[in-house]
């Protein structure tokens, strides 16, 4: 398997975490903490550009994900320099809320790109054959996942954003993986309670709403 | 209260069961077992959360290295399936678990997949998945792994297999290179097993190392065939494309998404990295990351396997390069074709795929055609792609060489064919590729390391920015007012962008026409010349037009165009038609704005003929040119034929949709030719795209008013409004007028109180004309609401002298019904200057109608008679008929009175409740109907009572 298991990283981290007690983060821990959120979030860019944007990695526009990323990369990195974490959940918490804020920002300037292509192929617009479910509804789930409560959404950080596995994720937060799985699940739901008009046409819109999470 | 309590649980009890669902892959059938009332439910908001979920697959993919636990409870416990002992557990992978098992009765050792629970997550992917998983069971091969039994447990399909003990390939290779015909012959006998699987329809799709399994005797054992797809055709793996497994070994059509038919040749690529792997310790393209792996899967070359191991033998190379060939139609067209090939190979004999060295035959092919000669054959979109293929070979050829000469170089190159490329592009409109081809570019500035072409590069975009600000000014202009047209701001934005290309009012002809000549955009700037000369005519601005046609004349002397060129000439009909005549003949034929500016302006100057035939011929040469439709609907419309107009206005809309004056255009050809509904779409588009369009908001308004649709015509008032305040007053009328023909609607079909209701919504801001007033004083009768008949009544007299409301219809209100006599005197007052003296039938009926309300019965009747002889026609002569019931049922005359009744509602009886139209009653108004319903009453009542009366007016 390429790299280690992630579960075995991130002891190591707590390991060395607990030899410097009492200090901030040893720098070389930050750098490979560091890494790890990069290397992440360049997948979630790719992600998003792939299958959001297909149309803007195409002739003309050929836009590619480590062009976009330069950037947003560096910005992240100075908040989390700035937030120096003291603690790996703490570290998480932060590069998770920042990913997902550079996220939400490389979508927004996708939307406009995407919008100005479209203009100047107002004439004769290329059939979009991507089969794409979302574009510029990327912008709106990142919103919803801002607003899901503490809980949830650290659960759905460290899963979804940085890419753990529930175990991972459990050992972190020391809870129980079915503790894992049910922030999860929750979240899912309100997500898809919060995001009801995401659905494919054809479905009933006078279905009931689920409840808010109260 | 308890109601609302059940309906709160079941909502709950929903969520529950969808949590259940998201946590075990259970499917909505299976948590519903207990609440099936909830089914229906369920499995609606399950659909939404699927739909959520595939958002989430897509925007946050698993990293690829943990695999995916899919939500699926971490069951460490072995499962139970009936007639299998589950002895251990093999192994995770990206699809599901594999463990080892006994099947009891026949005692065999077998493998048993499970899928991943959120793999096949609906009934009918289950059942898809175990249809398929039988065909390939039916698949019999030393070679592939052998499928044993399908079905399902606790809900979840999986499958048994032969069990192997041994290794995989990749396990095996452990990235160590081997020897060539080893290589070659092992995968020469995987190619024969997936050619058997591919003629039994079976495509594998997800061939590597690690599904090719080896006995321990060696015999290599093909494994998941044919299941991938399934795997494939689940919304969360299509969404995140790549998740499962690593992209290294899959086709460049596979990995670029889930569209487009993927045929076997997939497996010949797959097939070819395999081989690849083989002959090097690596697969083809490895990036940091799935995503880069993929970015070079589809982008990149493979480095030739003798520059990674310079004992592979060439022809090897050629074959296993064949196989990994981006365009699947340029690899072997079948693993049958590569397994001969292979063997050919191993039996020394010559192989059948040639050589290409793509790479450097790409490269030099970049070389060999500049932008501009195939531009000129093929289209800027095949250059745009070359010009891509130029920056990946250098992207290729920087990681490699380092060299910073070289990298200079290629960064040089980069620029230049960009800079030539874009101005192309300009040249033809491509406004945003071409500003796409100069951003891509700008990225070399730095490596180029050069001032001259960063200046280039900057100059380029410059022009570029300048020509599309010219354009978009043609694009916009006209502008719209309250008037119609404004061509004002056009001026002064073409002014602005004069004076920016060095062409401003002060600068000498001279020096502005060589400033047009040499510039970059000189095409553009000529066309901007004469539309902006074009511009000044169209408002009158004589003098606006010398100085930007003397630019033109300077810089682009041509004896047509400067003839053209002449101011007074735009003026001349004879000149401009001999301009026409001349244009074919010319040496240089004049560009097509010159001969839309010709046509514009000869249809405007009468000449409608002419400019429709010049406009046709350049229509000929370019049907698809905006303008040229426009222009040649524009003078096909001014000629009066609208259904050929119309024709041109609809090819306009479709090559601009954006832009709302064709939709206008169209929109009242269309109404012209009596297509209404159409008509009320097109102005509605227009209205749309410039809510500012108040001359299309006024057609939208009334095509909506005639077609009978008021509330979308009060609808499309109160948007106007919103969208023009400054029109309020105007669109305030027409929301009047569009109510009122809403009552009239009402009223005609005999709809007396619906009418009444929609008469009063009109009011407080009722419409200065005595007819509104009239009918509403009328409906007000007939629905026997005497009160506010008065009122109305009343308010019409005081009204009449300020607001100089028609004294004959507020004479005709008064004498509705018997009324007092100062208020029939008042009446006389009001209409006495347009009844005395007249002896048109109405205005003898009218005064006729005042005798009688003032008990003057006897001269009333000669008024009424002496009205009829004057005009006999049924239609004008019935309130006449009905008068003279009344009168004469005064005067005691009973029979003449009963004579005049029957002859009055015969007539009125014939035509039901309704109005008759215009057509079969020419000449009936909606008042006089009004009238003669009331009257009729009023006759009904009195012939019924029977006795013949003294005095008729209650006093």
């Amino acid at each position: 398997m390429e790299g280690e298991r992630t579960t075995v990283a991130i002891q190591r981290y707590l390991d060395d975490l607990s030899g410097s007690r009492g200090e901030s983060l040893a720098e070389p821990i930050v750098r490979e903490l560091l890494g790890r959120a990069t290397q992440r979030l360049h997948v979630l860019c790719a992600a998003l550009l792939r299958r959001s944007y297909p149309r803007l990695t195409r002739p003309p526009v050929n836009l590619q994900a480590t062009e976009m990323l330069s950037a947003v990369i560096e910005r992240m990195l100075k908040a989390l320099r700035e937030a120096r974490p003291g603690t790996v959940r703490q570290f998480f918490h932060i590069a998770g809320q920042h990913m997902r804020w550079e996220l939400n920002d490389v979508a927004r300037r996708l939307d406009q790109g995407a919008s100005a292509t479209e203009l100047g192929e107002e004439v004769v617009a290329p059939p979009d054959d991507t089969n794409s479910p979302i574009g510029p509804d990327a912008v709106r789930m990142l919103q919803a996942i801002e607003s899901l409560p503490v809980e949830e959404r650290e659960v759905f950080d460290l899963v979804r954003i940085h890419g753990m596995t529930q175990p991972e994720t459990a050992e972190l937060l020391g809870v129980s993986v079915r503790t894992v799985q049910r922030r999860l699940s929750s979240s899912v739901l309100l997500l898809s309670e919060g995001l009801a008009d995401l659905r494919p046409p054809g479905l009933d819109p006078t279905a009931p709403q689920g409840r808010s999470h109260e | 209260m308890s109601d609302e309590g059940s309906m709160e649980d079941g909502q709950v009890l929903v969520r529950r069961l969808l949590r259940e669902m998201i946590e075990t892959g259970r499917t909505a059938e299976d948590v519903c077992r207990d609440h099936p009332a909830l089914l229906i439910d369920v499995r609606r908001e399950w659909e939404r959360v699927r739909v959520v979920e595939d958002h989430i697959e897509a925007l946050f993919p698993p990293e690829m290295r943990g695999g995916r636990e899919a939500l699926a409870p971490e069951d460490d416990a072995l499962p139970r399936i009936p007639g299998y002992e589950i002895e251990s557990l093999l192994g995770r992978g990206g699809m599901g678990v594999v463990y080892r098992a006994r099947h009891v009765s026949l005692d065999r050792t077998v493998a048993i997949k499970i899928p991943l629970a959120g793999a096949l997550a609906t009934a009918t992917e289950r059942q898809r998945h175990r249809r398929e998983a039988r065909a390939v069971a039916a698949l019999k091969h030393p070679n592939i792994i052998t499928v044993y039994d399908v079905g399902e447990f606790e809900g979840r399909p999986y499958f048994t297999m032969e069990f192997i003990e041994g290794q995989h390939l990749g396990a095996f290779l452990a990235s160590t290179p081997q020897p060539a015909r080893e290589a070659a012959a092992l995968v020469a006998t995987l190619a024969d097993a997936v050619h058997r699987a591919h003629q039994a329809g079976i495509i594998h799709r997800d061939l590597k190392p690690a599904n090719v399994l080896l006995a321990p005797d060696g015999t290599p054992k093909i494994t998941d065939f044919g299941l991938s797809r399934h795997v494939g055709g689940d919304a969360t793996l299509t969404v995140s494309g790549f998740q499962f497994g690593t992209p290294s070994y899959m086709a460049p059509e596979q990995a670029s998404g889930p569209s487009g038919v993927q045929s076997s040749s997939v497996d010949t690529y797959a097939l070819g990295s395999i081989l690849y792997e083989m002959l090097t310790g690596r697969p083809p393209f490895r990036g940091e990351s799935a995503v880069e792996t993929v970015r070079q899967v589809l982008e990149e070359e493979p480095a030739p396997p003798s520059r990674l191991n310079p004992r592979v033998p060439r022809d090897l190379e050629t074959i296993c390069l064949t196989c990994l060939r981006k365009e699947a139609q340029r690899r072997y067209p079948s693993a049958d074709a590569l397994a001969q090939d292979l063997r050919r190979f191993l039996g020394g004999e010559p192989i059948q795929a040639r050589p290409v060295g793509s790479l450097e035959r790409l490269y030099r092919w970049g070389r060999r055609h500049p932008a501009r000669a195939t531009l000129v054959g093929g289209g800027a979109c095949a250059l745009v792609a070359a010009l891509g293929v130029a920056f990946w070979m250098l992207h290729i050829q920087n990681a490699r060489a380092g060299e910073v000469a070289l990298r200079e170089g290629r960064a040089r190159q980069a620029i230049e064919t960009a800079v030539s490329l874009a101005n192309d592009l300009r040249r033809s409109g491509r406004w945003v590729e071409a500003r796409h081809v100069l951003d891509d570019a700008r990225a070399y500035v730095t490596e180029a390391n050069s001032d001259d072409l960063a200046r280039g590069l900057a100059d380029a975009d410059e022009y570029l920015t300048a020509a599309q600000e010219l354009d978009e000014i043609r694009r916009r202009y006209p502008d719209c007012n309250e008037h119609g047209f404004d061509y004002r701001p056009a001026a002064e934005a073409y002014a602005r962008s004069f004076t920016r290309l060095g062409l401003g009012e002060g600068v000498p002809l001279e020096t502005a026409a060589r400033a047009v000549d040499e510039s970059p955009i000189r095409e553009q700037i000529l066309i901007a010349l004469d539309n902006a000369a074009f511009v000044a005519r169209a408002f009158n601005h004589l003098s606006g037009m010398d100085r930007p046609l003397a630019i033109a004349r300077t810089a682009d002397p041509d004896p047509w165009r400067d003839r053209f060129r002449q101011p007074a000439a735009w003026f001349d009909r004879d000149t401009l038609v001999a301009l026409c005549d001349e244009a074919g003949s010319s040496p240089r034929p004049p560009p097509a704005h010159q001969i839309v500016i010709a046509g514009v302006l000869l249809s405007g100057l009468g000449a409608s003929d002419k400019a429709i035939e010049i406009l046709r011929h350049a229509h000929e040469l370019d049907p698809v040119d905006f303008w040229v439709n426009l222009e040649l609907g524009n003078a096909l419309a001014l000629a009066g034929r609208p259904a050929d107009a119309a024709q041109y206005f609809r090819a306009a809309v479709t090559i601009q949709p954006q832009n709302s004056g064709p939709w206008a255009s169209l929109g009242i050809q269309l109404d012209r030719i009596g297509s209404r509904e159409e008509a009320i779409v097109a102005v509605r588009n227009a209205t749309e795209l410039n809510p500012r369009l108040v001359p299309a908001w006024r057609n939208h308004i009334a095509y909506l008013r005639s077609a009978g649709w008021f509330d979308e015509a009060e609808a499309a008032v109160s948007r106007a409004i919103e969208e023009n305040p400054a029109q309020r007053d105007h669109f305030d009328q027409l929301r009047v007028s569009v109510c009122w023909d809403r009552a009239r609607h009402s009223a005609t079909s005999g709809e007396w109180l619906r009418a009444l209701n929609e008469y009063r919504s009109v009011l407080p801001n009722g419409p200065d004309d005595a007819e509104f007033w009239f009918e509403l004083a009328a409906v007000g009768l007939l629905v026997g609401e005497r009160d506010a008949y008065q009122r109305t009544r009343d308010s019409m007299l005081e009204w009449a002298r300020p607001t100089a409301l028609r004294g004959f219809l507020v004479a005709r209100a008064v004498t509705l019904t018997p009324a007092p006599a100062e208020r029939v005197e008042a009446a006389v007052a009001s209409s006495d200057a347009e009844l005395r003296g007249s002896s048109t039938f109405w205005s003898l009926r009218q005064q006729g109608a005042l005798l009688c309300r003032a008990g003057r019965h006897a001269e009333a009747v000669s008024l009424f008679e002496k009205s009829i002889a004057s005009n006999p026609s049924a239609g004008r002569a019935v309130l006449s008929w009905l008068w003279l019931t009344i009168a004469y049922h005064h005067l005691g005359r009973g029979e003449d009175a009963a004579r005049w009744h029957a002859t009055a509602v015969a007539w009125l009886d014939a035509f039901g409740d309704g109005m008759p139209d215009s057509a079969s009653v020419p000449g009936l108004h909606l008042h006089d109907w009004l009238e003669a319903q009331v009257l009729r009453q009023e006759a009904d009542a009195l012939l019924s009572a029977g006795k013949p009366g003294g005095g008729g007016a209650s006093r």
